[in-house]
């Protein structure tokens, strides 16, 4: 075999051809397949489609790093449905670009947290002061975001994105009628108040079942 | 999964792990040429190769990964649409996991169902899983002690907004209550003033001290008339009303804080305050269990 | 030893300037994980500023060490054992040049967008699109560079180095293209092109493998260089090489499914991923009896060579978490484990024992090499860099384990009537003592990490006449 090696060894570029044959069969294997498989792309039932102002949210969400903190799967396991709600599934997430799983649970899950019985003056003042409401808590305050409004400049660009290259379904009505709200009543919405409407948005898929 | 590509999953899995016993299979040998040089022969910066045989420990390693990789890939999931022999699934582990716990905590909590939340509080392992449901789902807003927090009522003491009878905690905790005190400045003059005044009066209500103050007294002179409308909430004797669920405001307890601006603010802006329902969240009979501790908290101080 | 009259002109700028780069990095990138473990312990830290917060730093802190520090040091290595072990000079120095210079500014841009909370939210991946496509230009050059020199060796064979680093930069190539595919919305804001489970399935394809070639083949790439020259040793077996070689780099792209364990990845995908994950451990391992048996027939240079020490320890702590990683890989293991300290526990008994180690010794067997100095400035302070290092590490592993032990099986604590023993503050209140313990353990790896950069910066300088044998330190003694 040493042998037959030593061809590989004296050739660069079959070396290369070799390594990229050699790498390339996991993510051909588990990732190819999945885009079309049923269970991974087709949404459900109960999904409907963020509001611009949960959309924007969720950008200040990404922005502010929540994901580094706080997952968003709840796994099948008892301990976890019984602590945060629903475990979750995959018909949930095919309009989630990107996913926002997170793998570390320095803070509480947030998949389900639109379920849990917490009132929207929780989440202000929780966001303002985390320590005013849960003294035992290391997460950071973000009483900026109750300060900035909202950065609509490229939201009608988003949502056509999001419904032309992803497949996700507003129809024209429907991003007319938000950036008329954009507009109107959510013009000097504050990133707060965005915030907390993808917050509370987090699970509605799942309300009947919880 | 179509046959297609369960068959594509199948393939590559099949082809990789082969891939690596074919692997190990041609190394397995030296040739009698190779064994009897003790180096390749190459050199790289000085740097030359031993010709050692594959370690014996590790081969059996690589070989027994590889083995248990087939057990495992037909006992569980993984070969494309083959489900493995125990049929097992992260779901169906889930199921069995609930069902286990529902079978031994089910008569528990049918036990609880049958104890008035009234006598129930008084079972101390009641109070154990009361105080569990407690710490999971009430403490983030009424505190580990629950003794709350500004804007949130302590439940530990004998001060209820809507009663503390167990019929009404239950109700609480399973409908939710919503609490709307309106913005009161023009109702009572609209000026500054007479916020001002209006507040001093409450304050005063349950410390009569106050008015020893001159000034004070006649603040609460001028603002002892106004109170009328408030009275329409809070009772004539503004000790509150639990059906509305204003508070009693003579007893020194202060939801929104006991400051002077704090309750200039409650006049002149109104309060909103919301109690989520429960019911949907927490089965009946969790709810049960629940009002039970809630009602014992302040049933331990009388004692 | 080569014949001196053989030896071709080799082209050490590019070298030098990237391990200097490497230095500099690991400072400033432990020093931001020193600052992030603090705030995880005192909050307030956090500053209420925007751009200080831990959910940007975070990023910043990874991209910093793996990317900038490790990044640095692989670049930089690699296209010195590439001219080494070549016995050539390198290709397209001009090229090599931009390689540097692209290289940093991607990281420099980095550390201004990362803190301004550009980010794309993918693990390992935050970099903003334009950035992205800067460092494929780079990683591409970077790729011509490399292995047009091996083209133009002058030994018959490619030394096994130079596979481990072909693979990493073939690999990373793929992975970072494949991940990074994204729709703009703007300069500084995309939205991935895969979506939910999909997205999250690229994501720890990429993210693994980030683990596997960037810091797994790259560093093993590293060690079958420096190893064998800082002990004078031949390399144990070639035999050995061979087979982990390729079944490392076949069997790694599979592993990604076990950071997705009981999410919704569906579950065939899920033991596929745990299977060769299981398979790894084995392949893994061939490296570091590789590295540790060259090392047989020198074990007493151990006494009086701290370099050595550096590799050696290196060594143990690359078997220990490649034996952990499958283990954690188990789906019941996994089950406890994951979303908790552990994780972070493993992935720096990695990143610091193997990953910086192995980097800080094969840094200081190169700098009086590249300087044309005789030995570092002082070995005794490599000697006391060592014992930091390995303190802080092992300070800093065993306080995650306690405390993402303790968060598994306080998170799954349930009693017989079903409800939850412990609620989530409880549990977090639980944490503190180790988040201190970890925090200490890193300044005290950071300190090490400063005694380093003095100890280059004067072997730079040249300020102590050194005698004796080339960077053999041990002669010292």
């Amino acid at each position: 075999m040493a042998n037959y090696h030593s061809v590989i060894e004296k050739n660069v570029s079959l070396m290369i051809v070799l390594t990229l044959v050699a790498v390339s069969f996991g993510g051909l294997a588990e990732i190819v397949p999945l885009f079309w498989q049923k269970a991974t792309t087709e949404p459900m039932a109960t999904l409907r489609p963020y509001t611009a102002l949960e959309m924007a949210g969720r950008d200040v969400y990404i922005r502010e790093g929540c994901h580094v903190c706080h997952t968003q799967m709840v796994r099948p396991l008892r301990a976890e449905t019984e602590r945060f709600g629903p475990y979750s599934v995959a018909g949930e997430d095919v309009w989630e670009h990107p996913f926002l799983w997170g793998s570390k649970r320095t803070g509480p899950d947030l998949d389900r947290v639109g379920l849990r019985p917490i009132t929207e003056q929780w989440h202000r003042e929780h966001l303002r002061d985390p320590r005013q409401v849960v003294p035992e808590s290391n997460m950071p305050a973000y009483p900026w975001l109750a300060e900035n409004t909202v950065d609509w400049s490229h939201m009608e660009r988003t949502l056509k994105v999001f419904k032309n290259q992803f497949g996700v379904p507003y129809t024209d009505e429907d991003i007319a009628e938000q950036m008329q709200k954009v507009n109107g009543e959510w013009a000097d919405a504050t990133e707060e108040d965005a915030v907390v409407a993808y917050l509370l948005s987090l699970g509605q898929a799942r309300r009947e079942e919880r | 999964m179509s046959q297609f590509w369960s068959v594509y999953i199948i393939a590559i899995v099949v082809l990789n792990l082969a891939g690596c016993a074919i692997l190990l299979l041609v190394n397995l040998k030296m040739s009698p040429e190779e064994a009897k040089n003790e180096t390749t022969g190459h050199s790289f910066d000085g740097i030359q190769e031993r010709n050692q045989p594959l370690p014996r420990w590790w081969l059996f390693l690589f070989v027994g990964t590889l083995i248990f990789s087939v057990i495992y890939l037909v006992l569980y999931p993984g070969l494309g649409r083959f489900g493995g022999l125990l049929n097992w699934s992260s779901v169906t582990q889930w199921e069995e996991e609930v069902a286990l716990v529902e079978k031994k905590a089910g008569p528990l909590f049918e036990q609880f169902s049958k104890v008035p939340v009234e006598e129930l509080y008084q079972y101390p392992e009641a109070r154990d899983v009361g105080g569990r449901l407690f710490a999971n789902n009430c403490a983030i807003c009424h505190g580990s002690d629950a003794r709350g927090a500004k804007g949130y009522p302590n439940l530990a003491d004998h001060d209820w907004l809507y009663g503390g009878s167990a019929d009404a905690i239950l109700t609480s905790i399973t409908q939710g209550r919503n609490g709307m005190m309106p913005p009161m400045a023009a109702a009572i003059g609209g000026t500054d003033e007479a916020v001002r005044d209006m507040a001093l009066y409450v304050q005063s209500l349950s410390r009569p001290d106050m008015t020893k103050d001159a000034q004070v007294a006649a603040a609460v002179a001028r603002a002892k008339p106004k109170f009328a409308v408030c009275a329409a909430c809070h009772g004539q004797d503004a000790t509150g009303n639990q059906a509305l669920g204003a508070p009693n405001l003579t007893d020194g307890i202060w939801l929104h804080g006991a400051r002077l601006e704090d309750i200039e603010t409650t006049i002149r802006e109104g309060r909103n305050s919301h109690m989520p329902k429960h019911e949907g969240v927490l089965s009946k009979q969790r709810l049960h269990v629940l009002a039970a501790y809630v009602y014992g908290l302040s049933q331990d101080q009388q004692e | 030893m080569q014949d001196t009259a053989a030896t071709p002109a080799y082209e050490y700028k590019v070298v030098r300037q990237f391990t200097v780069a490497t230095v500099v990095w690991g400072v400033v990138g432990m020093l931001v994980g020193v600052w992030i473990a603090a705030q995880l312990a005192w909050p307030a830290l956090n500053l209420e500023i925007p751009w200080l917060t831990f959910g940007r730093l975070r990023p910043l802190h990874t991209n910093a060490v793996i990317f900038a520090f490790g990044g640095s040091a692989l670049i930089g290595t690699s296209l010195y054992v590439v001219q080494r072990t070549c016995e050539t000079t390198l290709a397209f120095p001009r090229v090599a040049s931009f390689v540097f210079w692209g290289y940093q500014a991607v990281i420099v841009l980095a550390a201004i967008t990362l803190p301004l909370g550009f980010t794309s939210a993918k693990e390992y991946a935050e970099l903003e699109w334009p950035i992205d496509i800067l460092l494929a230009v780079v990683w591409v050059a970077y790729a011509l560079v490399f292995f047009v020199t091996i083209g133009r060796r002058r030994t018959s064979h490619i030394y096994v180095a130079n596979w481990f680093y072909g693979a990493f930069i073939i690999a990373v190539a793929l992975l970072h293209i494949v991940n990074s595919a994204a729709v703009p919305i703007s300069l500084t804001k995309s939205y991935s092109a895969y979506s939910g489970a999909i997205d999250a399935m690229v994501q720890w394809w990429y993210g693994h493998n980030a683990v596997g070639f960037f810091l797994t083949a790259g560093f093993l790439g590293m060690m079958y260089y420096y190893v064998p020259i800082q002990a004078q040793r031949p390399i144990y077996s070639y035999r050995l090489s061979i087979v982990h070689f390729w079944a490392l780099i076949a069997v790694y792209m599979w592993a990604g499914p076990h950071h997705l364990h009981y999410s919704s990845l569906p579950d065939w995908a899920q033991s596929v991923g745990m299977v060769f994950s299981l398979v790894l451990l084995a392949p893994s391992w061939g490296g570091m009896i590789n590295g540790i048996m060259t090392l047989s027939g020198a074990w007493h240079k151990l006494r009086t060579d701290p370099i050595i020490r550096f590799l050696i320890v290196a060594l143990s702590f690359y078997g220990m978490s490649t034996f952990e990683g499958p283990l954690m890989s188990i789906k019941t293991v996994n089950a406890l484990s994951h979303n908790t300290d552990w994780t972070i526990g493993h992935v720096h008994s990695g990143a610091l024992g193997w990953v910086a180690m192995i980097t800080m010794g094969s840094v200081y067997v190169m700098v009086p090499r590249l300087f044309n100095r005789q030995r570092m400035y002082s070995v005794r302070w490599i000697n006391t860099h060592f014992w930091l290092s390995t303190i802080g590490t092992v300070l800093y592993i065993a306080a995650m384990w306690v405390s993402g032990i303790m968060q598994g099986l306080m998170w799954r604590a349930v009693n017989d009537d079903g409800t939850l023993t412990y609620n989530f503050v409880q549990e977090l209140s639980e944490r503190q003592p180790f988040y201190i313990v970890r925090l200490i353990g890193g300044v005290i790896f950071l300190a090490g990490m400063i005694l380093m950069a003095v100890n280059v910066w004067k072997t730079i300088r040249g300020t102590r006449s050194d005698e004796g044998e080339l960077n053999l330190v041990g002669a010292e003694a």
